[in-house]
């Protein structure tokens, strides 16, 4: 393939975000989103962690793309994968334990996240180290948008208020959420929204808005 | 010193599995699978057998490995690369048996055994049992019980999209219809079984 | 059919009571996951693909599976290496973290002594103007599913101002309560006396996790009293 054939990086990046959406648009990686998206903060959490493990697999899997015997390559995915995944639990462990109290088992399940595999399969094992990661930063940044705005949506409805957090040091060195902003509304909250039918509904409806949206972006289109 | 023989309240464990803590509408696991196969009750069944069955034999293989081999040498922290070795390893073992000596068994029930090796039920199933640090008797039971209410379920929302199908209501197409019915159960679910307590 | 079903099933045994006898005879522990990581990866597809592969073309494996072998366990060494670094240095910290417990659950504080030698007894703490305002301690005791470590403060009249479980891995939904405020809020502002689950104390255990509850508040009144009698 020539060099001017290959899309550009900035498309690598953007193309995950929107038009394949890992979450609204190819469906994959439910579990995590709608589990552990009780707030803003933990959506986010959620969606760093996730991050670290996809470019972590995608930078290794896309250095070794020469080296795997495709044969034997889905355990190998799976062992680069699940290593990423434990170094993300220890480190997550150590230095963020009430974020580890929180996302508790669905960190070590990103291991069987379909968009990591599907990422490390579809992408990593055939593009060279660079596209590699921007495909993964796309992706990630996609997914945590989706965690962000999902988690969001249910702090927001269910407890009256959102808590804007930014991963940062905190005073005392450790890694922590830096609380920047808080948002009250002035309605009665629903509890229902925290517990896990209002996860359901939520991504039912963001989903038909979704849907929506992009039926009537193509009609305009023509 | 593990336990093999359950300390746990049996009864207990069943009705959480199934219906408390059920793992597709509470716990949130295994959603690809329910998303992908309610559409038709067929394929929904055969995927939840073959769910349970894995679960089953999942929780029986990993208990020693993480009892007697990991706790002892402090490695617990390489269960998750160890559990999902050995479910996918067993899942693989499990396909080439079925596919060479009962083709139709294969055929209803082997297709969906390689959606089980990414499926996050099974791994979710075989993480809680080490966390909850169940005993050997009580860790089985839980992993089949939680297959069930997983099959339970599956069972529930193919049915109702089934019927939605045939009755032409195109709102409740595709995902956003999987995921209304889903947030319907759960409800059910939540508010029904939530009272029960131990 | 049977002879070669027979052979797999074969193989496979002798992987596992290699894979055992391999970490139960070798003490280098590291070593021994690469090799069964290794081994037990070649086993979910490389083995089977291959026979099947040789099978298929009479005698001309398509795998090389020599070569499939070095680089699987390659990877699996290089993973394991990796983990059990990274593993090693987040527990170091951990232990040195420690240090950062006291400040948090007694704010007020500005200065903790150790006294007790190497490992202190307990924590005298100042507060900014050099006076003395309490003490803080640590404290060990076994629970349910294993040890429990705790942090807690008292006041001059020794009556407990702070608790904190620092550590423990008691059972999530039952013991893990101890980690509650519902639970431990019952134990502030008491003194050693008072100190014991109903109904002989003002302590209401946690349901279904007495075991738990009882070493929490065994561990706070026996260290309490401990230092009453050290200070004197």
């Amino acid at each position: 393939m020539k060099l001017d054939e290959r899309p550009s990086l900035s498309s690598e990046f953007t193309k995950g975000i929107i038009k394949n959406n890992a979450v609204f648009c190819l469906v994959l990686g439910i579990c995590p989103t709608l589990a552990v998206t009780t707030s803003f903060e933990n959506g986010m959490g959620m969606g760093m962690a996730f991050t670290f493990v996809l470019i972590g697999s995608n930078l290794v899997i896309s250095l070794l793309r020469n080296q795997i015997p495709p044969i034997i390559r889905l355990p190998i995915f799976i062992v680069i994968i699940a290593t990423f995944v434990t170094i993300i639990d220890i480190l997550l462990e150590a230095y963020m334990p009430p974020l580890y109290e929180a996302l508790g088992i669905f960190v070590p399940l990103i291991v069987v996240n379909c968009i990591v595999i599907g990422r490390a399969e579809a992408y990593a094992s055939k593009n060279p180290v660079i596209p590699s990661i921007a495909d993964a930063l796309g992706v990630s940044v996609g997914f945590i948008l989706v965690l962000m705005l999902i988690g969001g949506i249910r702090e927001l409805l269910g407890t009256g208020k959102i808590k804007f957090v930014m991963l940062w040091l905190l005073e005392n060195g450790q890694p922590g959420f830096l609380e920047l902003a808080t948002l009250n509304i002035p309605i009665e909250p629903a509890t229902v929204m925290i517990l896990p039918p209002g996860a359901f509904f939520t991504i039912a409806s963001l989903m038909f808005l979704f849907k929506f949206m992009g039926k009537k972006m193509r009609d305009r289109r023509g | 010193m593990p336990t093999f023989l359950p300390t746990e309240n049996i009864f207990e464990l069943v009705i959480t599995a199934i219906f408390t803590k059920n793992f597709l509408l509470i716990l949130f696991l295994g959603l690809c699978s329910f998303l992908g196969l309610t559409k038709d009750s067929n394929s929904s069944i055969g995927m939840s057998m073959a769910v349970t069955f894995v679960m089953g034999m999942a929780s029986i293989l990993t208990w020693p490995i993480f009892h007697f081999i990991l706790v002892p040498l402090g490695l617990e922290f390489l269960q998750t690369i160890c559990f999902i070795l050995i479910i996918a390893s067993f899942v693989q073992l499990v396909e080439f048996i079925i596919r060479k000596h009962q083709p139709s068994l294969y055929r209803s029930l082997g297709i969906y055994l390689p959606l089980i090796t990414t499926n996050c039920a099974v791994l979710g199933v075989v993480l809680l049992n080490a966390q909850q640090n169940y005993s050997y008797v009580g860790s089985v039971i839980y992993g089949v019980s939680a297959g069930l209410g997983f099959g339970l379920v599956m069972l529930i929302a193919s049915g109702i999209r089934e019927k939605l199908w045939q009755r032409g209501v195109d709102m409740f197409e595709g995902f956003t219809g999987a995921f209304l019915v889903a947030a319907i159960l759960s409800l059910i679910f939540v508010n029904y079984f939530g009272v029960i307590t131990f | 059919m049977v002879k070669e079903e027979l052979k797999y099933v074969a193989l496979l045994l002798g992987i596992i009571g290699s894979l055992f006898a391999l970490i139960l005879i070798i003490p280098l522990v590291t070593l021994t996951t690469i090799l069964g990581i290794g081994i037990l990866l070649i086993f979910i597809e490389a083995v089977p693909v291959s026979y099947i592969h040789y099978r298929k073309h009479k005698g001309e494996p398509i795998v090389n599976t020599l070569g499939a072998l070095v680089k699987l366990t390659l990877i699996a060494m290089v993973a394991a290496g990796t983990l059990s670094t990274t593993y090693g240095t987040t527990q170091a910290y951990m232990a040195a973290n420690l240090d950062m417990v006291l400040p948090r659950i007694m704010p007020d504080a500005a200065e903790f002594t150790p006294v007790g030698g190497e490992d202190p007894i307990y924590y005298e703490a100042y507060d900014d103007a050099g006076n003395l305002i309490g003490y803080a301690f640590f404290v060990v005791k076994e629970g349910s599913q294993g040890p429990i470590l705790l942090a807690g403060a008292i006041d001059l009249d020794y009556k407990l101002i702070a608790i904190k479980v620092v550590r423990s891995s008691e059972t999530p939904g039952l013991g893990a309560k101890i980690k509650e405020t519902a639970f431990q809020s019952q134990l502030l502002g008491l003194s050693t006396g008072d100190m014991y689950l109903s109904p002989e104390g003002k302590i209401d255990a946690i349901t279904g996790a007495t075991i738990s509850s009882q070493a929490v508040v065994d561990a706070m009144r026996n260290k309490i009293d401990e230092i009453q009698l050290e200070v004197g």
